[in-house]
């Protein structure tokens, strides 16, 4: 298992509490978009600073964007990409 | 881990011109207070002064607008004699309206795009938020075992009911009135309790305008 999947499947446990439109038990699918999964601005916010805290990272203001925040793998990609600059 | 005794005040500042005018007012465009402004902003200091209940505040922040200085300004005898020196800081400003600093507040984009900045330069709702909750967060930080009053704008306020408690999106429905208080404060384990929100006591009438 890569480090991109270990933080894919860790920001799958922290967008599940959001996923107001995911019945329970049903699977998560990464590429679905948070829109569709129910996640609204304020539970956005909340998203944000789960991964934030989790990761130990700030998110920078240029990447609270549509194309960053679509799916889970989108917020995933940039989570890894973010920690990635960290370790150089 | 803290004790609890600490206060956090968040004071919406006084009608501003640009309340009056309707226009966004950010930091090119403020005017300062309006003549309404300047009376809610002494009959608060006056309140205050009568009850002492800041009397022993131990700092003071303010925005970079004009009407925020103007109205720590007016209260800060209130506060230790007025030996409180305002501090003053952008994280504590209004939204960031960029290009459409100065502009009518019928001109704001209407639609719900949440990552779409208000203007070229702006800040999009979501990053107006986060800036929001994170200066809150740092303020209450500051606020442990101590009383720290904060001159401030309508959207910081209301997002403190969100970052100190679990208010949610009901929480934008209802703007506070100028130069109310919304106090919290510190309990065990850094939690925080609300324990005044937009008390206008001293004023006849709240005013309630919807930007600042």
């Amino acid at each position: 298992m890569t480090t991109a999947d270990i933080v894919l499947l860790q920001v799958m446990g922290l967008v599940r509490p959001h996923t107001k439109l995911l019945e329970p038990g049903e699977e998560l699918d990464p590429e679905r978009e948070l829109l569709d999964l129910g996640v609204d601005s304020f539970s956005l916010l909340e998203f944000i600073t789960d991964v934030e805290t989790k990761f130990g990272i700030m998110i920078p203001d240029e990447l609270l964007n549509p194309d960053t925040f679509r799916s889970t793998a989108s917020v995933s990609a940039a989570v890894a990409e973010l920690l990635s600059c960290g370790e150089e | 881990m803290t004790g609890g005794h600490g206060r956090l005040v968040l004071i919406r500042h006084g009608e501003g011109v640009i309340n009056r005018t309707g226009v966004l007012g950010g930091h090119g465009a403020c005017l300062g207070l309006s003549d309404s402004g300047r009376a809610q902003a002494a009959a608060l200091r006056d309140r205050l002064l009568g009850s002492g209940v800041l009397a022993d505040a131990d700092a003071l922040f303010t925005s970079l607008l004009p009407r925020a200085i103007e109205t720590a300004a007016v209260i800060s005898p209130a506060l230790r004699g007025g030996a409180v020196v305002p501090v003053r800081e952008c994280e504590l400003c209004d939204v960031h309206w960029g290009d459409l600093d100065g502009a009518p507040v019928t001109e704001l984009p209407v639609d719900n795009n949440v990552f779409q900045p208000v203007a070229r330069d702006g800040e999009s709702w979501l990053v107006f938020e986060r800036r929001c909750r994170r200066v809150v967060r740092r303020l209450a930080a500051e606020s442990a075992g101590r009383t720290v009053v904060v001159v401030t704008h309508n959207g910081i306020i209301k997002s403190s009911l969100r970052t100190l408690g679990s208010a949610g999106s009901e929480a934008d429905h209802q703007d506070v009135a100028f130069t109310s208080m919304t106090t919290w404060a510190e309990g065990l384990r850094d939690v925080w309790r609300l324990t005044a929100y937009d008390d206008h006591a001293h004023l006849p009438d709240p005013a309630r305008l919807d930007v600042g």
